[in-house]
């Protein structure tokens, strides 16, 4: 295992951390600018913040969790040659997928249908920003991993198939990431 | 096999060009008509028409640099879509769908000079109301019209990451840092809610971040475009000693 190996071993490429550290940075800097709106308006946010649907944001976040270790699963299965169970499994994290970004258009919806709106106040911009920027990457990482499953792993779990598929479960590790740390910014901090 | 050899020194011209689009950017819309920031989204109309009176004639010369200088934004990306036939085996599908977006996209940037140079041109007999619609149209043709760029970004990363051949033309991180700048260029998409605020057309976000981002890609696809063209340089060098040219 991992462990008598003598070099660390990178999932994926190179690439994809260098996208996935860009990334990051662009939410640093949208998390840093929306605290700073916040210190400077605590009280409409702590009011709008309250008008959120926590259970719905508790779904989501059970699902971006689940997918994440059906993912991580996926790749610990192609590692020992379970290729019907990778295959599964990223079914299964991309129906995830799919599901979030269903529930995200209901709590939207309803958010719409009563009048609240990316312009009603500085904590629904953040709240509608974010959790859009937040939803492409869903798009696209959910789309990622219904391409990685059609794999066809006809040389076993070696060179650039096993490569693609660790570069692809980075990502999605970090479009969950994301989420929890949107989560318990707009969600939970009263 | 068509001869696919590109000529370094044309190669060499169109990327320097691309590098003044960005300088006269900065000099001609920043320094020239003071629009880098841009204006809020919410001022007054009446504040924004005499922005115009009062800059007039630095905004009409400033547009004219303007509208020569963007045409170079054809020749720059045309020396990075040669590459993407170079890296795309058979039909050139890629190649075809860089030229279209290059070409749509250049479309939008001569835009932006042409109408702040209409607004200009009649700008003290306009209703200061039609100005601000104009002048909001300029920044939406700015910002507003990231996809065509993005998927062109996603094209590059798609027909870097797909490339056969040893030596690859760029490496593989290029791919990837197609894929982000197309992902993080999205926020621009968000003007169309906000006059003021983070996701506004003068937004931290919307504007400094989008704006940062694009023209840092336009600097790192110039260096490894600039790479490429030197290692393509040896390639014919070492081609010519083992097949003397006619």
């Amino acid at each position: 295992m991992a462990s008598d190996r003598k070099t660390a071993h990178l999932p994926g490429e190179e690439g994809i951390w260098l996208f996935v550290i860009g990334d990051m940075v662009m939410f640093t800097a949208l998390f840093a600018i929306m605290l700073h709106y916040r210190s400077k308006n605590l009280e409409v946010f702590g009011a709008a913040h309250r008008l959120l649907d926590q259970r719905l944001g508790l779904v989501n976040t059970a699902l971006m969790l689940s997918s994440s270790w059906c993912v991580a699963t996926a790749v610990r299965s192609a590692r020992t040659g379970r290729f019907a169970a990778t295959r599964a499994l990223l079914i299964a994290a991309a129906l995830c997928g799919i599901l979030f970004a269903c529930i995200k258009y209901i709590e939207w919806a309803e958010k719409i249908k009563v009048g609240l709106n990316p312009t009603t106040n500085d904590f629904f911009m953040f709240y509608f920003a974010l959790t859009g920027i937040h939803l492409v990457h869903v798009v696209i990482g959910t789309v990622v991993l219904i391409f990685l499953s059609k794999t066809r792993w006809a040389q076993g779990a070696r060179g650039n198939t096993m490569r693609n598929l660790e570069s692809g479960a980075t990502f999605w590790h970090l479009v969950d990431l994301l989420w929890i740390v949107l989560f318990a910014l707009l969600y939970l901090v009263p | 096999m068509n001869n696919l050899d590109l000529h370094p020194g044309i190669m060499r011209a169109f990327l320097w060009s691309g590098v003044l689009v960005v300088i006269t950017l900065l000099f001609a819309q920043g320094y020239l008509m003071g629009f880098i920031p841009p204006p809020s989204p919410a001022l007054p109309a009446a504040k924004l028409a005499q922005i115009f009176i009062d800059n007039r004639v630095n905004i009409q010369i400033g547009t004219l640099i303007q509208c020569i200088f963007w045409s170079f934004w054809n020749t720059w990306a045309i020396a990075i879509a040669m590459f993407i036939r170079r890296m795309e085996r058979g039909a050139p599908i890629l190649t075809y769908a860089s030229i279209a977006n290059i070409g749509g996209g250049y479309v939008f940037f001569i835009l932006i000079p042409m109408t702040w140079a209409v607004i200009a041109f009649r700008c003290q007999a306009l209703d200061p109301n039609i100005i601000q619609v104009m002048n909001d149209w300029v920044w939406f043709d700015w910002l507003f019209t990231w996809p065509p760029f993005a998927l062109w970004m996603v094209i590059i990363g798609v027909a870097v990451l797909n490339d056969y051949n040893i030596p690859r033309v760029f490496p593989r991180w290029v791919g990837f840092f197609n894929f982000w700048s197309a992902l993080l260029i999205f926020p621009a998409g968000l003007i169309a809610f906000f006059k003021t605020g983070p996701f506004a057309y003068d937004g931290a976000i919307s504007f400094w971040f989008a704006v940062a981002v694009f023209f840092g890609w336009m600097v790192v696809m110039t260096v490894v475009t600039f790479r490429a063209v030197t290692a393509e340089e040896q390639r014919q060098a070492r081609a010519a000693t083992i097949r003397p040219a006619k």
